[in-house]
């Protein structure tokens, strides 16, 4: 944004009358708005093929371009959501080598926090670089990030494991109702939203809060600050093992600090025992029957908070709140058609996630819909498929995702990381680095595939784009004279790559 | 309508083809042949007439007379009850019975615990102590009881609300509030960085802002390629982003001009001025990144910087040996000791600085049971600068009392957030773009000196 030849006059014939010498420095009103106004959506061509991949996953192989056109859009989509693609045995033997997975998280108390939270990264890179089923891995990314955790606050980073398991690729294809019940008694989430620490005195409000604004109702869906002090008192005595003979660190009621007065949450009237639950659907409560042996005395108000996320899964704001995040991230920021018929997915389905997600990830809004940013974790794994990059998804990569800003596991607030274009169009300069070391050979544990990427630099930029660069092509110019793999870092670095 | 695996492995000499003519046959397999076409030739017109744009900054080596904005934003709620505090409110030690900071005459507290006077009612946090020369000096304000009508006790709400510059979140712009200011104003000649972000992601405040970066570093703020490449990756990236009119090309011809930019800076051998040493923190070295582009003279008017961790549900504590493990300790030396660095360090140059902190909301009067604080409303607010008339805490303070707080139990707001904020940028330009604050009256809180507000730079205003 500059100013124009004649406004720097204007400005510089009054402002020498108040005794500014010149154009310098002077501030001056120009035209409003000028960057909005002249704002226009990338209009790069892209195959069909290539943006379900971009948008249902984490960008194309080679592979996954011939298993979409063998299988054509529909049943490439269903077989994933119904999550019938077994998984690649190689990765299931690396993954199985890192400890992380391969130990209970707080078995390895002893671990720094670092290594937890690298090893951590380290899986999700994995998994995202490698996985057969990219649906699911891009809806692990979604729910991780609606259900979000921060890993630096306490002990969730060796919590965050089980969770990760537990809650989100538990549920990612199955029902959401399950998957905020999990949530709820995820020892992460008690320790991270401090649940864990609530009881009848005092009880605290902060997983109350966020369970309705973020993970369920959404914000300014009608319930009221009472609504949030009753569902708290609901909660209290949900918490997690820590006394010497019950270290696991599993979720734990705690009766004697539970609230047993009568509660009103959203209209509903809660009373302790009210609604015992049946055991045999009730998530996560095998667990703490087979362990302690409990009787139903010392479960007396348990079925409260169930009752609470009961409600918040029934929902039909919920639904909408679902509907719209869902339908924001997979297609566009106004998918008003979309939403509402999401929403109604949800409550006929009672929140089955592949029924809300079949028709949309094979719809023409999907194809139609303006590019959306990739985040830096979606921008560097889809740099690694698309150059066919073998990699550990070690440390490297891990502190190439730091630098670009998304530091997976270590965004602090409940609500996970942005999702919006301004948010992330600002950090490029990590990204182009990053196209930069990766195309030059610059990281250890991380080797692109020159075999099929090198050589005439035209042919790269259409492997790399993964479409024909036409003779008029604006890219052609840059990619002329450029040293040596730098076409691969180039097409990687391009404004075309950064969206999805 | 699946394209057949294999389509782009053609061998791309087609894509040259001498007669300027696309090969048909690989338009077949474009999704929509037209638009395709139209879109390879609208993006070719574009960057022919964009071209000769680039790279024609130049930087006034001259000394500015501009003023620059500092924002730090405490995200999480801070609780300002800890940080000025209502030490001669009696309802604060009813309220507060293990987490009240003890009063400046409170003999049987020790003397590191007790709250610093400022004012005969409102004392510093003692975590603060390093502030307490500015509040004396003058250059420090504190204002109290300042926050959002935002109702919603959700920090998303809260901070959305205040970045955007709205009395709630809900109805309004979506793009920030300095942005709208910057998007208002420019400067000749244009700097390529009037506003930076030291942060991972670009604050919403500055969402939509002309010339605005986010950057972690400084140092690390340039192309990971040799001297001898640099030249070519910059041509191509100067190409391959001198078209497009969407957020990321816009994005990355600004870092193109902010590379060229921060390569006459030399971080490396950064001394602080009059011995003033930065906490290694984020905030303090985040300040010190600051320190240097002000000094830099590149035409910065807008900083923005983050300091987490305020949401003390539990272990909130006070001071160091009132609750040793408290939250609130390590965070409020490192604010006073950052921005006692930041001030040591600008000397003369902080008379045309203005730093502000603010936080989205306070917290809940009572103390929880896990002796730490639930969302609530009012909070504090800092300036820090050359021009403020400060060694005062600006309030209207009603007390602690039930009948005095909110139906949950929380400080009402008795400052809008936008009266100091509006009076920084008063101050600073003598000009508040139309729609900075929508549906908001200005309201002078009387921060300055008059002497200050009448040499701000003018504004001129155009002919419409």
């Amino acid at each position: 944004m500059s100013v124009s030849r004649r406004d720097c006059l204007i400005a510089a014939g009054l402002a020498s009358t108040a005794g500014v010498a010149g154009c310098a420095r002077v501030s001056t009103v120009v035209r409003r708005n000028i960057n909005r106004k002249h704002l226009a959506p990338p209009s790069h061509p892209v195959t069909p093929d290539v943006r379900l991949l971009n948008r249902a996953g984490f960008g194309p192989t080679t592979q996954d371009l011939t298993d979409l056109a063998e299988d054509g859009h529909d049943k490439w989509v269903s077989k994933r959501l119904s999550d019938e693609i077994p998984e690649d045995p190689l990765l299931l033997a690396v993954l199985g080598s890192i400890d992380v997975e391969a130990m209970d998280g707080m078995e390895m108390r002893d671990f720094p926090l670092e290594a937890m939270l690298t090893q951590l990264q380290q899986v999700a890179i994995l998994r995202a670089r490698y996985g057969r089923n990219q649906v699911k891995e891009r809806l692990v990314d979604f729910w991780t990030n609606h259900f979000n955790i921060y890993g630096r606050k306490g002990l969730a980073a060796y919590r965050k494991p089980r969770d990760e398991h537990e809650v989100i690729r538990k549920h990612a294809l199955g029902y959401f109702p399950e998957m905020l019940m999990a949530s709820a008694k995820s020892p992460a989430m008690l320790g991270y939203l401090d649940n864990r620490l609530s009881d009848k005195d005092h009880p605290n409000e902060n997983y109350a809060r966020e369970i309705m604004e973020l993970h369920s109702l959404g914000v300014r869906s009608g319930y009221t600050q009472q609504d949030i002090k009753e569902v708290a008192r609901c909660f209290t005595g949900w918490t997690v093992e820590d006394r010497f003979m019950h270290r696991r660190g599993e979720f734990r009621y705690e009766s004697k600090w539970h609230d047993m007065g009568e509660k009103v949450v959203l209209g509903h009237k809660i009373r302790p025992g009210d609604h015992f639950v049946d055991r045999a659907e009730a998530t996560g409560l095998h667990g703490l029957f087979a362990r302690e042996g409990s009787t139903d005395e010392s479960l007396v108000g348990l079925n409260e908070g169930e009752e609470v996320v009961r409600i918040l899964g029934e929902h039909e704001r919920t639904a909408h709140f679902i509907a719209t995040k869902l339908c924001r991230y997979f297609l566009h920021d106004r998918a008003d058609e979309w939403i509402t018929r999401t929403t109604q997915t949800y409550l006929d389905t009672k929140g089955h996630i592949p029924s809300m997600l079949q028709p949309m990830l094979t719809s023409a809004a999907l194809q139609e819909s303006a590019p959306k940013i990739k985040r830096p974790f979606d921008f560097l794994v889809s740099s690694l498929r698309v150059t066919e990059t073998q990699t550990d998804g070690g440390r490297e990569l891990v502190n190439a995702l730091r630098d670009m800003g998304e530091p997976l596991y270590q965004w602090p607030m409940p609500d996970g990381y942005p999702d919006r274009t301004q948010s992330w169009a600002s950090g490029l300069l990590p990204r182009w680095n990053f196209a930069i070391r990766l195309a030059q050979g610059g990281f250890r544990d991380a080797g692109v595939d020159y075999q099929s990427l090198g050589g005439d630099p035209i042919r790269t930029a259409g492997m790399i784009l993964r479409r024909p660069i036409l003779v008029n092509d604006p890219y052609i110019a840059a990619l002329r004279d450029l040293p040596p793999n730098f076409a691969i870092a180039a097409m990687l670095a391009s404004p075309e790559f950064q969206w999805r | 309508m699946a394209l057949t695996k294999d389509w782009w492995s053609c061998d791309g000499k087609g894509h040259r083809d001498p007669s300027g003519v696309p090969n048909p046959n690989l338009l077949d397999f474009a999704p929509s042949r037209r638009g395709l076409m139209m879109g390879a030739s609208m993006a070719m017109a574009g960057w022919l007439g964009a071209r000769s744009a680039l790279g024609q900054i130049s930087i006034s080596a001259k000394k500015s007379r501009d003023r620059i904005m500092v924002v730090v934003f405490l995200r999480g709620g801070a609780d300002g009850l800890s940080i000025v505090v209502p030490y001669r409110d009696s309802d604060y030690y009813r309220a507060r019975p293990t987490l009240a900071v003890a009063s400046p005459t409170d003999r049987t507290a020790g003397a590191e615990t007790r709250a610093l006077d400022l004012d005969g009612f409102f004392g510093f946090n003692p975590l603060l102590a390093p502030l307490l020369p500015l509040y004396k000096s003058g250059e420090l304000l504190a204002l109290h009881a300042v926050g959002s009508q935002d109702p919603s006790r959700s920090h998303f709400e809260a901070m959305s609300a205040m970045e955007k510059g709205l009395a709630r979140e809900g109805s309004g712009p979506s793009s920030g509030w300095l942005a709208r200011q910057l998007a208002d104003t420019t400067h000749d000649p244009a700097s390529p960085l009037r506003a930076v972000a030291i942060a991972d992601v670009m604050p919403d405040s500055l969402r939509g802002a002309p010339q605005a970066i986010a950057m972690q570093s400084l140092e690390e703020f340039r192309l990971a390629v040799g001297e001898s490449d640099r030249a070519a990756a910059e041509r191509a990236l100067a190409l391959l982003y001198g078209t497009g009119r969407d957020e990321v090309s816009i994005a990355g011809r600004e870092t193109l001009e902010t590379l060229k930019t921060l390569r006459t800076l030399d971080t490396k051998s950064y001394r602080a001025a009059s011995g003033a040493t930065y906490p290694v923190s984020d905030l303090g070295t985040g300040l010190k990144q600051v320190a240097m582009l002000i000094k830099a003279n590149l035409g910065l008017e807008v900083a923005c910087l983050n300091k987490g961790g305020w949401d003390t549900h539990i272990a909130q504590g006070a001071t160091v040996a009132g609750a040793k493990l408290g939250l609130l300790a390590s965070l409020l030396d490192d604010v006073g000791q950052s921005l006692a660095a930041f001030h040591r360090d600008m000397g003369a140059e902080m008379y045309r600085i203005s730093v502000v902190v603010m936080t989205e909301f306070g917290r809940r009067v009572e103390q929880n049971s896990s002796l730490g604080t639930d969302h609530g409303r009012a909070s504090t607010m800092f300036v820090l600068g050359g021009g403020v008339r400060g060694g005062r805490v600006i309030t209207k303070w009603t007390g602690l009392n039930a009948a005095a707080l909110d139906e949950v139990g929380d400080l009402k707001v008795a400052i809008d957030y936008r009266d100091p904020l509006s009076a920084v940028l008063h101050a600073h330009s003598g000009y508040l773009a139309p729609d900075v604050f929508p549906d908001y009256v200005r309201n002078d809180p009387g921060m300055y000196n008059h002497s200050y507000l009448g040499s701000a730079p003018k504004i001129a205003d155009l002919p419409a």
